[in-house]
Formats: structure tokens, C-alpha cells, sequence
């Protein structure tokens, strides 16, 4: 699958002989771990396919004296680079065989100095550069070397050409013109030193059999070609890169992640850990009184003592107790039971309703079994419905209200307040749910919409509502598939809402200047309460949209007033 | 946040206002957004387009026949091809016998040292007194071939190499030389024709049967590379093949040898399925075109070089139809210098038009998204999309801009991946886009072409079976042409390539004569001596291999190695296997929903992490590969599994210890010049290259074109031809791995405004498009951005509408999904995920097809009769699905949409639900 790179040489008795391949391999283990087996048992078939002694003995055949073996890794690419003087991956060694021997023996180049491409999709392609080395004790005075670049995408290959060629004639120019060095100081015999005249010496009679060591005189050759071939194949990494676009994360994403850097500012890591709350970070940093913080902390402290068993994964900032997926199927099916256990599909539409359009649900549960999980599993199917950055939630005992939440889960056990006061202290439009929880078999015994509609039932639902209720309906629905869909209407109302947010940010198109059925005839919708979502859906946008979207009306508005400026001139 | 404006805007408020100042001149002089008709449609400062220079005269072709018998012949040269005058054409009509006997045996060419068999049977021995002359006919004039030039030699050596290998290789090689300027890419291939009767009949045919039909135009897939040892092993394999395989015999000892050759076999042809015929005399074609520039053109030469580099996929596309002919008439002696000629005539033509056609110098997505655009810039061209929009949708016009992206965003889906949200925070933001910055690194393990992703994108070439899609803009006004061809541009949308031209110049710059390599020399010698040097690694010596103790040393090395390689990979699997597959899953569920877990923070560590799992990935699936090769004889098995239970640890140190030297990386490019950013052209990229402009004639190279002309049917039928061509036997491979299964092209009519869909599935019928309600609301928004909005906000909705069609399409995905897992679990309840897999796996095969012939199938009629005459109930699948079948109605009704909308989904689901399969399966 990779490419490799080899040197080859054609002796004079065994004809083309392989010198040295340098192959490559991904890697992904700790770079300075030297001490991995792993690596070391990778690293120790190269020094089993050594011990061919009898190649030893031809010294034509080998690069330098001692057994070469290099390594070179890549940590940004991931890569590991390889050289030996055979390999024990079989199939490349065979590939590097045959390139060997046709680029030694069979190929011809057009040009002394012009590489050939050749292969196919067998054996894969293989770009080879054929030269000769000027050796003074060589028969003709000169050692033919091939150098090989190996791939076996056929395509890669042929759109590397030019650079990797490029390369290699570098590669075996230095090389040649080592062994030029070399050989000028072995046939020349200097005479006379003040005049600079030479001799040159007549050819031995017998033809020696010198390595490339000792023919380029650089007793580190081998590392030197091993340097120089992974240059090469990194090079055949990055001459061309592509780039690809993605979308940016969806609004809900990148919610989420502001949230995230912005209490990664605020608070330490431990503090995170113990989060359970969802808030923005607004709230975190400027509006919450510090006594409120600490006192709400240090409850939820006390819980992850009580009940680890919630928190598996406790580095998480979003913690995965409200989660729609980690109750999935669970979460879908008591929701459904909730929502029939309402008895009445007009207060589940009144309860939706409201959460949509942003006032603040309450829910209360009784806890007697300390088994928070249902109740937080329906809370996740609340939270599913809303985009993120408009789901603000806490989960308390304290009789406080917070207009910053729109969703409190109150445990009804754990406070000794009246009732009465939490409801007094809430605003009206709060909606109040009471759940009660079978103490047996963890079912809803009870749900029960204490803050009744008004009895002559003047909301218009929204078709967002219709929706939801549609689906909850529909028992063939799994809940990825209950998600994915809720998901697709959240993305369709989230961009109703950056159009609505737009237009707000524009002088001619504001909201004041279009009545409201314009408004709804572009974002395309029939319903008034659909636009009360949509406005109150532009809290879910985040905060780099919004900037954006400034930005570039600040922008448009001056590029206006100059061509305005220009057009008066 | 500062910075992160920046970011997203390549630069910050005060530069990008400034900026203004000195663009505003600029855009506002050549953008006038008030009236429409007249914008032009050049307001940046591009570059013109340059015909690049082609003498078309220079290109030459060779076409070789070597087999076994005859030896090396040359059939057809260009160059030796001579325009006979009319006066002459009487004497020659008369004398149709020169033509019998022509072809040049080399081995008569003087200077020929080559060491082929001389020509043996009685034809040959006439040829070498005199001139070897073929006359043909062809188009009503006459041509001859002359005696074979004296380069020919050299050509033959340089296609089939220099000595006779011990078979006919295959395959395909690429010379270039500076002198002369020249490029010359050629391909061998066997000739599995049946010989004729009045050929010498060989005898070595006769002993194997050809019973497997080997497709020749792929005669490297099927083709040994190493050819003396594919000899040997087709012997070993039919003496095995005798011997029970799995029988003791084979495994004892004696067998050793031939054991391995057969293990080696077999798993070769795990590798390539085909099995290889055995060694008989062949014939071999050798093919070759030559594109030769004069000494003073180094600059073209460059330039068609690296173009040529680029786009070798389509070259060789059209370098298939000059094989195949000569494939086809090799046998016919007195009619194959006439195809060839003709074949060559086309070739050239095709060559030049590739080469030399005008193209869209801006295409809108290409341009959008570099990087240093301005603000001003952005504006200005989303402003003509949008002002393009409008045009189109003057009543007027009617839905025709509505069918028209529908058709596009339907079969073009290289939008797709750039709607899908990005898994993390993005370094860079290029318009609203995340660029995805981990793509280099998986490009390097991969070691995929970059543009052969880009042609992926560009031909849609996404569906398994294969399906391509070009587009094709016809009308007789060359300005709304260009408009539109404008607009669709930026629909199309491949992958941005960046070159990195390295410095690869080592030696000292300033000695350039006399080349040093001091610096260069000093900085190796520094690295080798700050390598780190591991003594401790010491050979491995499996346990195993006692039980092999033979003195035969090389053949042991094979057994040991695989053994090596499948415990050593297990080795490492097995710690961080079960963490693999985990992580990968968390990480691909993020791509398509939104839960919390996932979305929080995508940052550089879970990127990295994403890599090493992908890796992982890669490596498991090359060890399962590997592993089924290996099962393939159950001996081997057996081995693994005690290579499995020794440790990988080595027990034996008997050898000496060996010196590992860890060398940090050479990166010569911190001493010479910075590396050359270069400048992208068509010659580079393919995003560039494959949309033609305004032209006059059909070319299958580009998949976006727009030809001015008022013959339709011309253009009709060279799409139709096209699309016979592409799904043939001969020329239906793209880049040469996939067969393409479905070929379509969608004809867009300005004139007549009708959007009409071919297939090759059915040909000449052609589907016309209908309006959907999807694509309303990204038309919708450009009108906004004309009323109320500034354009960028269109473009930025566009965006977001397109998203949503990407979530809805997902989520309609879930819902079959869903649909079929009730149906399932009520059928067979015991191995749910099984069957749904398998299931789903099958519709993606055989659905393809299915729909691809639902969609195409007719016609202009009316919708109802159509989908009332389609699909009979017996291909009913899960997936599959009627489009008058209970769950389609159910997902209509469910999601609003109407029949159209599902049409135009459908192909999309079938990508997405390929897509999800293979990341999460």
C-alpha cells in the first residue's frame, strides 16, 4: 500500500542486487518510547532477514560493512521510515526484485539521466533512475546503480513523476559526484606539487569488487542514501495536498463548545468535573450570585459522593445524564408513557408549547427511591426538543427561583419548603409539572400538569408542536430515528431563526419595518406561534454566528455609504 | 474572538475596511448590482484563459506485435505515414497487391542488435528486400506507410525493454527525455484474440483451454508481474492441483518446496481472484503515442508534461480506444494501418481538445473559497450568483432553474461533504466552510492521489456500482450560458489542492558548475551523528521454525515471515484492538447526530485521535486480509495460532545484537529557499480543468459544459454514444479500478428550458426533471438577498438550506431504517443485526441498478404514468423501494415532501446510507 524507495546496484557476479530499500509504515505509538516491544519485535524482523552471510562475502553486493539498519520517524505524519538492506514484507520484496532487475537490465531510458516509469497493477509502478558511479577499480571504470521509487497506485505515481524525478537526479548527482571526488584522487598521481600536474594511473588488470562505501568514500553512506530516500518519500507526501470543506459545526455544536471554552476559563478542571449543570456561560460568569454557585456545587458534590454510578465518565464537562442518546430508546418510550399519562393530548401540546417558545418548565418529582434516571431521561427528551444554547437547566432542591433556567428539576423529597412558596415564587408563565415516580418498578405512576391552561385554549400550536406530537405517536419510530428527525426540524427552525436574526440585524429588512405576516410569508411559515419559536430560537444561535453576521452587515453598511459617497462625488 | 474573526476573514476589521477602499473602485465599477441583464461576469482580476499550444502534428504513434513465433514487428508508425498525391492515386488503386505483404520484421531493421527469434514461416522472407510499403485508403485519400524510420529500434527497446523477458511483460511505462523534447507513454498488453486460421497455429494453445475469459484491456489486472516466477508457479499450481492440497503429502516435508510455491500461489490469487493461464505462446501488443516538442519549446513541454501528469486518467481513457482497435485488428492485415490511422485521428483530436479547451477560468466554488479573498471580492460574486438566480427566475423561465439544480444536486453530490458539519473546531475557516486540516495526514498513510479525489468528486463517482454524471448546458445564447454555467459552478464542488513544489535542489546554490554539497553534506553528517542508536534489538527467531528445520534457508525465510508479520500485527492488536472500535464509533455517530457526547469538543487531541483509530482501522483490515490468505490452507492457520501463543518476545540470542540507528528527519528545505508555493492552474488542478466554457462541441472530459449551438440531437447523440462507451466492456473503467456501472448526463436546455436526464441504462430516453420543493428554498433566499439582505447572507442561507437537505436526507434514513427493523424483527427475530446488514448490504448492490433504471426509465411523460409503469413488486427490498410503496407514501406524508423531493433524495440516501455503512460497519 506504501511507497517504498531502493537502491540497487548490478554486480559484476551476481548481477542486480537490492542495497538498500527504505519502506514505510504508519506509526502511531509514543515516538520515544524505545523501550516498546512492539516496535523492537518490528524492528527485529529486519535483523533476521540479515543473516545471509553469503552476500556478505561479495562486497560489490553490500552497502557498507556492518548491517545497516535506520529508522526515521514522521510524528506529525505518523510515519515510520525503515531502511535495511531487504525487507521482510514479502510482497515488497518481491516488487522491489522485479524493479530491480528490469530497471538494471531491461529498461531503457530515453535520456542518460531521464528516469523511467514502468510497471503495472500487478507489481505496482516503479520510477527508476539508472546511473553509473565512476570507480577507479571497477571493470570500465565505473559501477552501474539504479535508483527506484515504488508505488503501487498507478495514478500517484504518474502525478509524482516530475517531482519525485526531481528528487532522485538531486540524490544521484550527490552521490555521483562523490565518487567522481574519489575517483579523481585514485587515478590521478600527483607529480609535481607547485605545477599541479597529474598522472594518471593505467586500469588495474583485475577489476576489484569495492562497496559504495568506499566508492563514494563516506563511511556513512548508508545513512546518508536512508536520509535522503525518506526526504523522498515524505516529499511524495506533500507536494499535493487537497483540502477539503466541511461545514462549519452546526449552531448546536458550536453552542456547546463556547459553553465549554467559556467555563473552561472560568473554572478549574476539578470543578468541571462535578458539573451537572447545564448553564450558559453568561450565567456562569456574571449573573449568578457567588453564594448561589458555591451552594449549588457543593449539593451536587454531595450527589456524585451519593450516586457515582451516573457519572461513569466524570472529565466530560457535558455530562451525559441529560443526553437523549444515552437513554435512547429508554428515554423515548417513558416520554411516550408520560405523555400519556397526562391523559390529555391538549397538556402535553400546552406543556411543549411553552417549553418551545422559552418559558420555563418546572418539574417536579417525587424521589423516594433516590433513582434519578428516569426523571433525567425524560428531561433528555425535553432537552432533545430544544436547541442547546436555548436549554438552560438545573437540577436543584432549593426553593430559589432562576429566571436564567428554563427547565428545574426539583426534587420534591429533598426540600422541606411548602410547595406553595416554589409557586409562588415562579412567574406565571411557568409550567409546572408533577411527576411521580413508581417507587417498584421505575415507571411513571403519575403526570400531572398542575399550572392548568387557561380553560378556553387560544394557543394556536405550532406546527413544530404538530410535529413532535406526530412522532410520538408513531410506534414504528426507533429512537435514532425519533432523533434524527427531531434533529432535521431543529436544523430547519435554527435556520429560520439566522434568517429572523438577519433581517432583525438589517436596516431594511428589521422587524419593525415588515409587518408580521411579511415575516412569515419569507421564513415561510403559517402560524404565528411558529415565529414566536423562531424568536426565541435565536438564543440557540452562537455567539460566532451572531459576530459573524455583524461583521458583515458593519461591512455591507460601509461598503454602501462609500459607493453612496462615490455616487454624490 | 478577535482571533477568531480573523480567522473567519482572513483578515481583521481595519485591513478588510481599508481594503475596501481600494476595491470598492474596482467592483463597483464592474459589478453594478442594479440591472441584471447586463453584469458582466468577470469583476475579479483573473487571469485570462491562454490556449496552451498543441501541434497536434507532433504526436506519433507506435503500434508493435511481438509473439513468440514471429518476433518483433512493427505494424503502425506515424511517422513513416505519407500523403499520397491525387496524381499518384490512379497508378496505386490499380496495384492493391502492395498491400499484402508490409510489416517490417525488426529484425530486419538495420542497426536492429535485438536479440528476438528471427522470423520463422514463409511471409516474412520477402519483406526483407525491398521497400516494406502499405498502401491504404482511407476517407478517400490514399496513404503509405514507408520503411520503418531508424529510431524505431530505440522505441521498441524503450516499450519492450531491452532484453526479451522471459514472457512478454505487461503493463505500462512513461519516457521522457530533454532531447529530443519528448514524452512518450506506451502500454504492452496480450492479445487474447483467438488467432486466425491462415496464423501459424501453435500447439502450446491447444494444451490449455483458454476457459477463462480475461478481460484484455485490463491485462494487467490480470497479468503476472513477475513473470519467471509466475511460470514456475503455474506449474507448481496444475502439478498441486493433482495432489490433494490439504493432504498429508504436502505438508511433509518433502514437499517443502513445492508446498511454498503453492502457499505462495494461492495467495497471490486470493490477491487477484483471476486465475493465470498457463505459459503459452502470446502475442503481444506493444502501443505507444509520442508527443514530441521542438528544442526551443522547454517551457510548452513543461507545461504539457505536467498537465499530462494531471490528467493521466483521461489520456489513457482515450489511449484504451487506440488499443483496443489495435487489439481488434491485429489479425487484419490489410485493414489495420487504416483503423489505426483513423483511431489516431480521433485520439489526437480528443488529446487536443482536453488539452487545449477553453475553461471556466473562475469556477464560483473554486473561487469562493480560497482563502485571501476579500471581503469586498465575496460580496461581489455572491451578488452575480445571486442576480444569476434572479434571471433565471423571471417568470419567464418558470421552474427551469428549479429543475435545473435539482438535477445537479441530485446526481453531482460533491456538495454533499461540504454541508456535513465539521467534526470539531476548524484551524482555518475559508467562507463559512471548515477547511479539514487532517486530510494530509491521511493522505500520507493512504497514499491516495489527491486528484484522483478530486476526480472522484467531480464525477460524482460516489455509488457502488459505479455511477458517473456529467453535465451538459445547451442553448444558442452564449451569454446565458455562461451565466448559468456560472451558477451551477458553484455547485460543483471537488477538493481545493494545494502544491507544495519542494526545493530540490541540494547542492550549494552558488557553485552551481561545480556542484558542492557542503551544507548539505554537513547537515547529514550532524544528524547521523545525533541519531540515536538502539543496541538492544535483537533478531528475532520464532519458535516455530523448529519445526521446520530444514538447511534450506530461503524457503524457510517465506514461512517464517508470515509468520512474523500475522503474530507480530496480533501482537500489537491486542491491546489496543477493543479501544479501536469503540472510539471509532463515538467518533462516526457525531458526524450525524447531535448528541452532546460527541459535539462537545472535537479539538486537535480527538482529531489525532480519530487518525491513530483510522490507522488502526486500516492495519486491521490489511491483518483480516492477510488473515484470510493465510486461512486459506488450514496448515497456516495451525501456525498462526502457535505463532500466537508464543510470545513475540525472542527466546534465542544465540545471533549477535544489531545497531538500530534512529534518525531524526532530513528536511533539506531549512537550508535552501522556502518551498515554491506554486500557483494553480488548469494544468494542476482538476477543479480547474474539468468545466469547459462556452464551446462548440461535446467533449466526455469535462463533466461541466456548456456548448452553443442549436443542433440538440448532435449533442444527444454524442452523449448517447458516450454512455455506451463508458459503461462497454472496453471503456467502461474509471481511473482504471471500477467498471462504471451507470454513466448519466444531464442536458440542460436553455433554449427550450427543459432538464433532461440521460442514462446509459436507457440510452435514448431521457427523464425529464421536475421541480422539487427542496431546492425552492435556496432560490428563495437569493430573491431575499436582492430585496432585503446583503448577498453574503444568501450565500450563507443557501448554505444552511443545503444543510438542511443533508439532515432531512438523514433523517428520512433513520426512518426506513427504522421502518425495516419493525418489519424485520417481526420476520426473524434471532439474528436481527445480521440480516439488516446483510440486507442492507444487498440493496446497495442490487438497488443501484434498480433505481438507477427506476429513475431513468422513462420519458416525458407525465409523473403519475410514470411511476404507475415502473417496478413490478418481485425486486421489493427494504431499501428498495417502490416509489408507490407504503413506506415511501408513509415518508411523503411524514416529511411534507412530494414524489419529486424523493426522487431527488433518492440517490443522495443511497450515498449517505453507503457512507454510514462503511465508516460505522
Amino acid at each position: 500500500m506504501n511507497a517504498a524507495c531502493a537502491l540497487q546496484h548490478f554486480c559484476e557476479i551476481h548481477g542486480p542486487q537490492i542495497l538498500l530499500c527504505t519502506e514505510e509504515r504508519t506509526y502511531i505509538h509514543d515516538l520515544n518510547d524505545t523501550e516498546n516491544d512492539g516496535l523492537k519485535a518490528f524492528y527485529a524482523q529486519y535483523i533476521k532477514t540479515e543473516h545471509s552471510q553469503a552476500r556478505l562475502e561479495c562486497k560489490s553486493c553490500t552497502l557498507s560493512s556492518d548491517v545497516i539498519l535506520a529508522s526515521t520517524t514522521d510524528s506529525i505524519n505518523r510515519m515510520l521510515y525503515i531502511s535495511s538492506s531487504s525487507t521482510p514484507n514479502q510482497e515488497l520484496f518481491k516488487n522491489i526484485r522485479n524493479a530491480c532487475v528490469r530497471s538494471l537490465t531491461i529498461e531503457k531510458s530515453a535520456e542518460n539521466g531521464h528516469p523511467v516509469l514502468f510497471g503495472d497493477d500487478a507489481s505496482g509502478y516503479c520510477l527508476s533512475l539508472t546511473f553509473s558511479c565512476k570507480d577507479f577499480h571497477a571493470r570500465g571504470s565505473q559501477r552501474l546503480y539504479s535508483l527506484c521509487y515504488l508505488c503501487n497506485d498507478r495514478y500517484h505515481m504518474i502525478s509524482l513523476m516530475r517531482v519525485i524525478s526531481d528528487c532522485m537526479r538531486q540524490a544521484v548527482d550527490w552521490l555521483q559526484h562523490d565518487a567522481d571526488t574519489t575517483y579523481e584522487q585514485e587515478a590521478r598521481i600527483k607529480v609535481n606539487v607547485t605545477t599541479e600536474t597529474y598522472i594518471i594511473r593505467p586500469p588495474p588488470r583485475l577489476p576489484l569488487q569495492r562497496m559504495l562505501i568506499d566508492v563514494a568514500h563516506d563511511s556513512n553512506i548508508a545513512y546518508r542514501i536512508h536520509a535522503l530516500f525518506v526526504w523522498i518519500l515524505r516529499t511524495g507526501h506533500s507536494v499535493i495536498s487537497e483540502s477539503l470543506f466541511d461545514a462549519l459545526p452546526t449552531e448546536e455544536q458550536t453552542t456547546k463548545q463556547e459553553r465549554h471554552d467559556a467555563c473552561g476559563n472560568e473554572y478549574g478542571r476539578k470543578d468541571r468535573s462535578t458539573t451537572v449543570i447545564e448553564s450558559s456561560p453568561v450565567i456562569l460568569t456574571n449573573n449568578i450570585p457567588d453564594y448561589f454557585t458555591t451552594k449549588l456545587y457543593s449539593i451536587i458534590d454531595s450527589y456524585n459522593t451519593n450516586d457515582n454510578d451516573f457519572s461513569d465518565n466524570d472529565d466530560d464537562y457535558d455530562s451525559l445524564e441529560y443526553q437523549f442518546s444515552s437513554y435512547g430508546c429508554k428515554a423515548l418510550q417513558l416520554f411516550r408513557d408520560f405523555s400519556q399519562k397526562l391523559k390529555n393530548i391538549k397538556y402535553l401540546q400546552y406543556i411543549l408549547y411553552n417549553w418551545i417558545i422559552g418559558n420555563q418548565l418546572i418539574i417536579k418529582y417525587t424521589n423516594s427511591t433516590n433513582n434519578k434516571e428516569i426523571i433525567r431521561a425524560i428531561t433528555s427528551v425535553f432537552r432533545l426538543f430544544l436547541p442547546d444554547g436555548c436549554c438552560r437547566l438545573m437540577e436543584t432542591t432549593d426553593s430559589i427561583p432562576s429566571y436564567e433556567v428554563n427547565l428545574i428539576l426539583f426534587d420534591t423529597d429533598l426540600i422541606l419548603t411548602e410547595p406553595d412558596e416554589v409557586e409562588v415564587n415562579n412567574d406565571n408563565s411557568s409550567i409546572i409539572i408533577k411527576i411521580i415516580i413508581d417507587n417498584i418498578d421505575d415507571s411513571i405512576r403519575e403526570a400531572k400538569l398542575e399550572t392548568l391552561p387557561v380553560l378556553k385554549s387560544d394557543i394556536i400550536v405550532p406546527t413544530y408542536v404538530k410535529t413532535i406530537i406526530e412522532l410520538l405517536a408513531d410506534n414504528s419510530l426507533d429512537d435514532e430515528a425519533f432523533e434524527a428527525i427531531i434533529t432535521h426540524h431543529k436544523i430547519k427552525y435554527l435556520n429560520k431563526s439566522k434568517l429572523y436574526f438577519q433581517m432583525g440585524r438589517c436596516k431594511i429588512a428589521s422587524t419593525s419595518s415588515i409587518s408580521e405576516n411579511q415575516q412569515m410569508d419569507i421564513l415561510h411559515i403559517r402560524n404565528p406561534s411558529d415565529l414566536m419559536v423562531i424568536r426565541f430560537w435565536q438564543k440557540g444561535l452562537s455567539n460566532s454566528y451572531q459576530a459573524q453576521i455583524r461583521i458583515l452587515i458593519q461591512d455591507d453598511n460601509q461598503h454602501r455609504h462609500k459607493t453612496q459617497e462615490n455616487n454624490n462625488k | 474572538m478577535a482571533a477568531f474573526l480573523n480567522r473567519v476573514f482572513g483578515k481583521t476589521l481595519q485591513s478588510s475596511s481599508k481594503k475596501n477602499v481600494s476595491s470598492a473602485n474596482a467592483s463597483s465599477s464592474s459589478s453594478p448590482t442594479s440591472s441584471i441583464s447586463t453584469l458582466p461576469l468577470v469583476p475579479l482580476e483573473l487571469p485570462p484563459w491562454i490556449p496552451p499550444d498543441l501541434n497536434r502534428d507532433h504526436i506519433r504513434l507506435l503500434v508493435f506485435s511481438d509473439s513468440d513465433d514471429v518476433g518483433l514487428e512493427l505494424i503502425f508508425d506515424s511517422k513513416t505515414l505519407r500523403l499520397i498525391s491525387s496524381s499518384d492515386n490512379d497508378n496505386i488503386t490499380n496495384k492493391p497487391a502492395t498491400a499484402v505483404n508490409t510489416r517490417t520484421s525488426l529484425s530486419q531493421v538495420p542497426g536492429s542488435n535485438r536479440t528476438s527469434k528471427p522470423p520463422m514461416g514463409p511471409s516474412n522472407s520477402g519483406s526483407r528486400s525491398r521497400l516494406a510499403v502499405t498502401r491504404f485508403a482511407h476517407r478517400g485519400k490514399i496513404y503509405e506507410l514507408m520503411k520503418a524510420s531508424n529510431d524505431i529500434r530505440n522505441y521498441a527497446d524503450y516499450i519492450f525493454g531491452t532484453m526479451p523477458l522471459l514472457f512478454k511483460g505487461t503493463g505500462m511505462k512513461i519516457h521522457t527525455s530533454k532531447s529530443p523534447l519528448q514524452l512518450m507513454m506506451s502500454r504492452v498488453f496480450a492479445v487474447q484474440l483467438p488467432e486466425r486460421a491462415d496464423a501459424l497455429v501453435n500447439t502450446s494453445i491447444a494444451s490449455e483451454p483458454d476457459t477463462i475469459s480475461i478481460n484484455p484491456f485490463n491485462p494487467y489486472s490480470s497479468s503476472p508481474s513477475n513473470r519467471s516466477f509466475s511460470s514456475n508457479a503455474s506449474v507448481a499450481s496444475s502439478t498441486i492441483s493433482s495432489i490433494d492440497p490439504l493432504g498429508e503429502d504436502l505438508t511433509n516435508q518433502r514437499f517443502g518446496r513445492l508446498y511454498r510455491r503453492w502457499l505462495k500461489c494461492a495467495n497471490r490469487s486470493m490477491k487477484k481472484t483471476q486465475r493465470q493461464p498457463g505459459r503459452r505462446s502470446r502475442r503481444c501488443i506493444g502501443v505507444a503515442f509520442i508527443v514530441t516538442f521542438q528544442p526551443n519549446e522547454l517551457s510548452k513541454y513543461q507545461h504539457f508534461e505536467e498537465f499530462f501528469c494531471t490528467h493521466a486518467p483521461l489520456i489513457e481513457n482515450h489511449f484504451h480506444k487506440i488499443m483496443a482497435t489495435a487489439e481488434a485488428n491485429i489479425n487484419e492485415r490489410n485493414t489495420i494501418a487504416a483503423t489505426m490511422l483513423d483511431k489516431l485521428f480521433s485520439f489526437k483530436d480528443e488529446l487536443y481538445i482536453l488539452y487545449t479547451r477553453p475553461r471556466l477560468v473562475h469556477p464560483a466554488w473554486y473561487i469562493l473559497t480560497q482563502e485571501h479573498i476579500s471581503m469586498s471580492k465575496r460580496r461581489a460574486l455572491a451578488q452575480q450568483l445571486c442576480s444569476i438566480i434572479d434571471l433565471f427566475t423571471t417568470p419567464k423561465y418558470g421552474d427551469f432553474l428549479n429543475c435545473a439544480l435539482s438535477a445537479l444536486l441530485s446526481y453531482q453530490l460533491s456538495w454533499l461533504s461540504t454541508v456535513s458539519p465539521s467534526l470539531g473546531k476548524a484551524k482555518q475557516k475559508v467562507l463559512f466552510k471548515a477547511k479539514a486540516d487532517y486530510v494530509n495526514s491521511i493522505q500520507s498513510f493512504l497514499q491516495y492521489s489527491p486528484l484522483w479525489g478530486q476526480l472522484v468528486d467531480l464525477f460524482s463517482a460516489y455509488g457502488n456500482p459505479l455511477y458517473i454524471c456529467r453535465t451538459v448546458l445547451v442553448g444558442s445564447d452564449a451569454s446565458l450560458l455562461d451565466r448559468l454555467l456560472y451558477l451551477l459552478s458553484f455547485f460543483i464542488r471537488p477538493s481545493y489542492l494545494t502544491y507544495k513544489i519542494p526545493n530540490t535542489n541540494l547542492s550549494d546554490a552558488s557553485e552551481e558548475p561545480n556542484r558542492t554539497y557542503k551544507k548539505i553534506r554537513l547537515y547529514i553528517d550532524e544528524l547521523i551523528a545525533t541519531s540515536i542508536q538502539i543496541q538492544d534489538i535483537e533478531p528475532y527467531s520464532p519458535v516455530t521454525s523448529v519445526n521446520w528445520g530444514d538447511d534450506d534457508d530461503d524457503e524457510q525465510n517465506i514461512e517464517d515471515d508470515i509468520d512474523i508479520l500475522s503474530s507480530d500485527n496480533i501482537s500489537t492488536f491486542n491491546d489496543s484492538h477493543v479501544k479501536t472500535y469503540s472510539g471509532t464509533q463515538n467518533f462516526y455517530q457525531l458526524t450525524y447526530t447531535s448528541d452532546d457526547t460527541e459535539g462537545q469538543s472535537v479539538d486537535e487531541h480527538d482529531i489525532s485521535e480519530l487518525l491513530d483509530t483510522l490507522i488502526l482501522h486500516i492495519e486491521q483490515m490489511i491483518l483480516d486480509e492477510r488473515r484470510e490468505n493465510i486461512q486459506t490452507s488450514e496448515k497456516l492457520q495451525k501456525k498462526v495460532a502457535v505463532a500466537l501463543q508464543s510470545p513475540t518476545k525472542p527466546a534465542v540470542a544465540s545471533t549477535p545484537a544489531k545497531t538500530l540507528m534512529a534518525l531524526s528527519l532530513f528536511e533539506p528545505c531549512h537550508l535552501g529557499p522556502e518551498p515554491v508555493q506554486s500557483n494553480n492552474d488548469y494544468r494542476l488542478d482538476l477543479a480547474l480543468s474539468l468545466i469547459s466554457s462556452v464551446t462548440s462541441s461535446y467533449s466526455s472530459d469535462f463533466i461541466l459544459q456548456a456548448i452553443e449551438t442549436t443542433n440538440i440531437n448532435d449533442i444527444r447523440h454524442a452523449i448517447v454514444s458516450q454512455h455506451t462507451y463508458d459503461v462497454s466492456e472496453n471503456g467502461g473503467v474509471f481511473l482504471n479500478g471500477d467498471e462504471i456501472d451507470t454513466s448519466i448526463t444531464i442536458l440542460i436546455n436553455i433554449d427550450d428550458m427543459s432538464v433532461n436526464l440521460y442514462s446509459s441504462k436507457h440510452n435514448e430516453i431521457a427523464q425529464r426533471q421536475e421541480r422539487t420543493t427542496l431546492i425552492q428554498p435556496l432560490i428563495e433566499n437569493a430573491h431575499l438577498a436582492q430585496q432585503l439582505l446583503p448577498a453574503d447572507f444568501a450565500l450563507l442561507n443557501m448554505e444552511d438550506s443545503l444543510q438542511e437537505i443533508y439532515f432531512l436526507a438523514l433523517a428520512i434514513l433513520k426512518y426506513m431504517k427504522a421502518n425495516n427493523k419493525s418489519l424485520y424483527s417481526q420476520e426473524s427475530v434471532h439474528s436481527f443485526t445480521s440480516t439488516l446488514s446483510t440486507a442492507s448490504i444487498a440493496s446497495s448492490d442490487t438497488d443501484e441498478q434498480r433505481s438507477m433504471a427506476t429513475t431513468n426509465t422513462a420519458t416525458e411523460l407525465p409523473t403519475q404514468a410514470m411511476t404507475n409503469s415502473m417496478l413490478p413488486n418481485e425486486l421489493m427490498h427494504p431499501l428498495q423501494i417502490d416509489h408507490n410503496s407504503e413506506l415511501v407514501q408513509n415518508i411523503l406524508r411524514k416529511f411534507h415532501l412530494q414524489k419529486s423531493d424523493y426522487m431527488f433524495l433518492e440517490n443522495i440516501l443511497r450515498v449517505l446510507e453507503r457512507e454510514r455503512k462503511q465508516m460505522i460497519g
